[in-house]
């Protein structure tokens, strides 16, 4: 398949936009959010599979080489601390949401599929903060998860009624690529 | 936002480090850094310190350029390492492994500092392009590189507006989603508008994703080998005390 200009700006774009996400800091209460998992949560909604996931890796690969495109700076250091789950639920995220996104479309369905990728991103983050830090499953709940419920569900409509916005320019930019 | 990003900045300099190969130095430094992610014991990290040490006064950078933006990153280090410490109760042994995950943590960001230092983004897209055989990654790494700013800068200014607006309100959670779509639309049209002009630029000047020729070629010179020599030392010495 011939890897077009249109398939290696979107995919830029979305990294880029994943990456200013993380200095994008949304002052709401309990604790401040950063537009960084919604962009994730986004790309997987409106790329196909492959292009979301090169999107994420890309990222991934930028920080890992020393740029400091992920909230706590750059390097592979933010693979090491507790919250490296969070970075790695990234994968499994873009995976479920760009898999189940193509199955149907509407907002009630991409408000699923933007739930079960941000689940995507919360299961690996949950598991790595308990064992790193040696929490209880109710310390790790309500550290690692309950601040951010507010934030991500907001996340999540927003997300979905973009997706329904966006989803079809994507699509036809690519068709007119001759994907 | 950008501007408290003086970490992971390339600084123009000439110097032995800034014209090694590229595809040497993101091999080097990736192995450095698996090899720090496999460091569990003191002796190990104070090899790769050892071998830090070494390519920065080989680099003959100034101190400040490498340790400019961490401080941020020492404060989190000493958190990782103090809770480290605190989870082993403050025993001798909780010291040891709060040092050791001190140390891993500095180093890698060190090593990452030194080669973005180093590197400029154009040689490390031709350095992804030559070791992934693929002209498509170096195109969207490239690409992605510059979009960054641009777009962190238009999220700037968006968020500034709406804020001189009064139109991030958060009282309640209608007002919320408002907030949020109001940052969020326009940047997304701005980086969707950007991304077509980039796409018909690109396109209009023939740039393809199909393998091209370069002006200069990248080429193997002796401290290029000599590099990789010292590396698979080190690699040599550390699988020796790291597996036998």
């Amino acid at each position: 398949m011939k890897k077009s200009l249109i398939r290696i700006i979107l995919v830029a774009m979305f990294t880029a936009l994943i990456s200013a996400g993380a200095f994008i800091r949304i002052p709401l209460p309990p604790v401040p959010i950063t537009l960084q998992t919604l962009f994730v949560v986004l790309a997987s909604l409106c790329l196909p599979t492959s292009l979301a996931l090169e999107a994420v890796v890309l990222y991934m690969f930028l920080g890992i080489i020393g740029l400091p495109v992920f909230t706590s700076g750059g390097g592979l250091a933010a693979f090491i601390g507790p919250t490296s789950g969070y970075m790695i639920g990234f994968i499994p995220a873009v995976l479920i949401g760009s898999l189940l996104s193509r199955l149907k479309t509407g907002v009630p369905w991409y408000l699923l599929c933007g739930f079960l990728a941000t689940v995507g991103i919360y299961i690996p983050g949950l598991l790595v903060l308990k064992y790193t830090r040696d929490l209880s499953w109710a310390a790790t709940i309500s550290g690692g998860l309950v601040p951010f419920i507010i934030g991500d569900t907001i996340k999540i409509v927003v997300c979905a009624f973009t997706a329904v916005a966006v989803k079809p320019k994507v699509s036809s930019l690519l068709e007119r690529d001759g994907q | 936002m950008l501007k408290d990003m003086t970490l992971g900045r390339y600084c123009e300099k000439e110097g032995p480090l800034h014209s090694l190969n590229p595809v040497v130095k993101l091999c080097v430094l990736l192995l450095i850094l698996v090899s720090l992610f496999l460091s569990n014991t003191l002796t190990l990290l104070s090899l790769s310190l050892l071998l830090f040490t070494l390519i920065f006064i080989f680099s003959r950078l100034k101190l400040s350029y490498v340790f400019r933006g961490l401080g941020a990153y020492f404060f989190m280090i000493i958190i990782f390492s103090f809770i480290r410490f605190a989870l082993y109760h403050f025993t001798a042994s909780g010291a040891e492994e709060a040092l050791i995950i001190a140390l891993r943590l500095l180093l890698i960001v060190l090593y990452s500092s030194l080669f973005t230092c180093t590197t400029s983004s154009d040689e490390v897209s031709r350095a992804m392009e030559f070791l992934f055989r693929s002209r498509y990654l170096a195109l969207v790494f490239s690409v992605a590189l510059r979009f960054i700013p641009v777009l962190s800068e238009e999220a700037k200014k968006i968020h500034q507006a709406q804020l001189s607006r009064c139109g991030l309100s958060y009282a309640k959670s209608k007002r919320r989603i408002k907030a949020f779509l109001s940052v969020l639309v326009p940047l997304f049209s701005a980086s969707y508008r950007r991304s077509l002009e980039l796409s018909m630029a690109m396109d209009s000047r023939c740039f393809s994703p199909e393998k091209s020729t370069h002006l200069y070629s990248l080429e193997f010179k002796t401290k290029d080998w000599w590099t990789l020599i010292i590396l698979a030392i080190y690699l040599a010495a550390f699988v020796f005390l790291r597996f036998v």
